[in-house]
């Protein structure tokens, strides 16, 4: 299963690569696309033996980047801006609603599984602050009372 | 057959500019007019407060939603009547047909980058080159030489639109110069500034003006293979940027023999993976290389030593999107606009307290106050200004009574900040200055790669002092200390992004020093903005005892029963703010210092 995973991510990475370097950080690209979200140590392991690189090759990108990430995350993935066009548009009580709403803090998960809670440096859509993206999708101009909502909705499974 | 264009950036998307293209496909079809109208979905119309924008017949509808989109093909198309009520008010409140024409926000652009937004289908080939697409790459090949590409651009006086404004045709010559058989052309699109977002913009609204400025570069320089880093954040302009490639390869402008000469040149898209200091360009090389995204030592610059060591020019989106206007219209028409030394426009991201938030492309030497007022409308809710933030992170504040000082690379590294990529954060009374630096401070130790000591530790040093000084807990030594702080990371760190990130202490303390001063003395924020130094009451005259805000504490501070007085616990209170927000009477107000339990305050 995860060979099976790796060697696709390996296949994907060599049909676009021009040039032998490079060839890694594509790798660990699609195995977050392979493993859904995520790229286990022993799938980097197997794809460093496979590239016959050390797997601290590996390693290092996987650690380095901040979308990239070793485990699991949760089902959703709540990112919300930290930046300033947004914590003057109201920003730090969209974060606070959250932080309270789902009980966790910043690169947590919570104990359902359901949510992580991420920040990030600035979605570049600040003409809409506040803002937040799960898994994608953009919600804007938010509210405390919004995001109440918006949680519920996901929670219910109302939003997939 | 006439056209009807509907805005499909992302925040017209976000505001549902599909369902709003839905509803029309149908409306068209019920009344039969299918046949008469072609919907385009164009990109970015500029002004994203007020999406999603539709254009019939020259006639701007903004706000729209499905219900105004029915009374829209009723009135207008049937019975040609323009429905009033989803036309663009002007600032006294007259309502506008042609609002591009007519509306201060629009009307003053100058449209150069932004030549195409809005007006055709970014996943048009066709559309851009019914637009005079491409017509600057036929004639670079077919009619100039290299050098005399390089000429052009030297002489129109462009410098890049990133941030640092090198002159982009120097920057093409250094690397043309270069002897070497492998070249690269890299196009960055890694646009992280909070606040910026012009580069998003465009590619998503016109990505093959990209792509043409590239091949245009490679060309110049004698590359054969392009990349374009772009973020991960951004997944339209990826999709928009893969599908025009893919046209553009197969319609013969990009691959082998272009256009039938023998100049072949290929571009590839790299996809960022959340780095902030991949924008800087030793770091975004290592990151296409395949390695941690980290800066290294300058000289040798990229255009001696770049991609896997090969000579390799690193162009902004927004300088590469200019490329093609310039070879077509020349280099005199390029200099009618801007100033001496910052010639052309620059697309500016308007954010924070203005009313008209969104993109806009005024000519350089603008001043901040028509940028502010006349184009972006003033502050809302007749709140003063008090500051703008520009260049993000790596750049300052420049305050309220400098405002008038015309905006072009010179002037603002004068005041201390930077252009940057161009994003304006404008602040008002309600915004706290030590607050803005500590924030920005937050971010730079967030991002900052760790691999040299001044950025690593010093970005950390200050914030904590920052963070002191908001709480009332800072010294005056904390201040002379910040400063110091400040200098030497600013001289001594290895790129951009360290050198930068003192820029938000260092004008904040030179222009609101006594703001500063005033958090450390009298343990007082002035904005009310620092949690630590403000309490939460309520006026005893206002309040009508309704219980609102009892009802949203979080934590049962708030005491008092139904028509009586209430009373918020200070010892309990966690300075939410929710009972502020509740209150239809402006009864909850914030006083700095804070006060203590049982502390009584005088209703201001």
């Amino acid at each position: 299963m995860v060979e099976e995973k790796v060697r696709s991510a390996l296949e994907k990475a060599r049909e676009k690569v021009l040039e032998e370097k490079d060839y890694v950080m594509e790798v660990v690209r699609y195995l977050h696309e392979e493993f859904d979200g995520y790229a286990p140590p022993e799938a980097l392991e197997l794809a460093a033996h496979l590239l016959e690189v050390p797997p601290s090759r590996l390693y290092e990108i996987a650690t380095f980047y901040s979308l990239y990430t070793l485990k699991k995350e949760a089902k959703h993935v709540i990112s919300v801006c930290a930046s300033l066009p947004c914590h003057v548009a109201g920003g730090r009580e969209i974060i606070e609603t959250l932080r309270k709403e789902l009980g966790i803090d910043f690169g947590q998960v919570t104990p359902d599984g359901m949510f992580k809670l991420e920040e990030v440096g600035c979605l570049g859509r600040c003409d809409t602050s506040p803002n937040m993206m799960i898994d994608g999708t953009l919600y804007r101009n938010l509210t405390p009372e919004k995001v109440v909502a918006i949680l519920e909705a996901y929670r219910k499974g109302v939003i997939e | 057959m006439k056209e009807i264009r509907v805005c499909a950036g992302g925040a017209c998307i976000a505001s549902g500019a599909f369902s709003v293209r839905d509803a029309l496909l149908k409306e068209l079809k019920e009344k039969g007019l299918d046949g008469q109208y072609k919907i385009v979905e164009t990109g970015c119309m500029g002004m994203c407060s007020r999406g999603p924008f539709m254009v019939v017949d020259g006639v701007v509808y903004a706000k729209l939603n499905e219900r105004a989109v029915k009374e829209i093909v009723d009135s207008h198309l049937v019975g040609g009547k323009v429905v009033e009520k989803y036309l663009m008010a002007l600032p006294e409140g007259q309502k506008v047909k042609e609002a591009f024409k007519e509306h201060p926000f629009f009307s003053r652009q100058v449209k150069i980058v932004t030549r195409n937004l809005g007006k055709i289908d970014p996943k048009s080939i066709d559309d851009y080159i019914d637009r005079g697409g491409y017509k600057a790459l036929e004639k670079v090949l077919k009619e100039m030489k290299p050098q005399d590409v390089i000429e052009e651009i030297k002489n129109s006086g462009l410098r890049g639109r990133g941030g640092a404004g090198f002159p982009t045709g120097l920057k093409w010559e250094f690397a043309a110069k270069q002897k070497s058989d492998r070249k690269f052309v890299v196009c960055n699109a890694d646009e992280g500034d909070p606040g910026a977002f012009m580069d998003r913009a465009v590619l998503e609204g016109d990505p093959h003006s990209v792509l043409e400025g590239m091949a245009i570069a490679a060309y110049a320089i004698g590359a054969q293979q392009g990349y374009i880093y772009v973020r991960a954040e951004y997944p339209l302009a990826i999709e928009r940027l893969t599908v025009a490639i893919d046209q553009a390869r197969r319609r013969g402008f990009l691959g082998k023999n272009i256009l039938g000469t023998d100049f072949s040149f290929d571009i590839q898209i790299r996809i960022g993976a959340g780095a902030f200091v991949c924008g800087e360009e030793t770091a975004l090389m290592a990151s296409i290389m395949g390695e941690r995204g980290q800066p290294r030592v300058r000289p040798p610059y990229p255009v001696e030593k770049g991609l896997w060591g090969y000579p390799t020019v690193i162009n902004n989106v927004e300088t590469l999107a200019n490329i093609a206007w310039i070879i077509n219209n020349g280099w005199r028409e390029f200099r009618k606009y801007g100033t001496e030394k910052s010639p052309g426009t620059k697309v500016f991201a308007l954010a924070g307290k203005i009313n008209n938030t969104g993109l806009v492309e005024v000519p350089l030497g603008i001043t901040l106050r028509e940028l502010i007022y006349d184009i972006g409308g003033g502050i809302p809710g007749g709140k003063k200004l008090k500051a703008v933030q520009t260049g993000g992170p790596s750049g300052g504040v420049i305050p309220a009574d400098k405002i008038d000082t015309p905006i072009d690379y010179e002037s603002l590294t004068a005041l201390g900040t930077i252009m940057g990529s161009g994003g304006i954060i404008v602040l008002d009374e309600d915004d706290c200055m030590v607050d803005v630096a500590k924030f920005f401070l937050e971010f730079t130790v967030h991002e900052s790669c760790g691999k040299c000591t001044p950025c690593r530790e010093g970005t950390r040093a200050m914030y904590e002092i920052l963070d002191r000084i908001s709480k009332g807990e800072g010294t005056m030594e904390d201040i002379d200390a910040l400063e110091e702080l400040a200098v030497v990371v600013k001289e001594t760190s290895l790129c951009g992004l360290g050198q930068t990130a003192p820029n938000p202490v260092l004008t904040t303390l030179r222009y609101f020093r006594e703001e500063y001063e005033i958090h450390v003395k009298e343990k007082r924020c002035p904005a009310k903005k620092c949690r630590d130094l403000i309490s939460y009451v309520i006026d005893p005259k206002a309040c009508t005892g309704c219980t609102a805000c009892k009802i949203v504490c979080p934590t049962g501070a708030i005491e008092g029963e139904l028509n009586k007085l209430h009373y918020i616990h200070q010892d309990l209170c966690i300075k939410c703010g929710s009972c502020m927000d509740v209150c239809r009477f402006d009864a909850v107000f914030k006083v700095s210092p804070p006060i203590k339990e049982d502390e009584k305050v005088q209703s201001s």
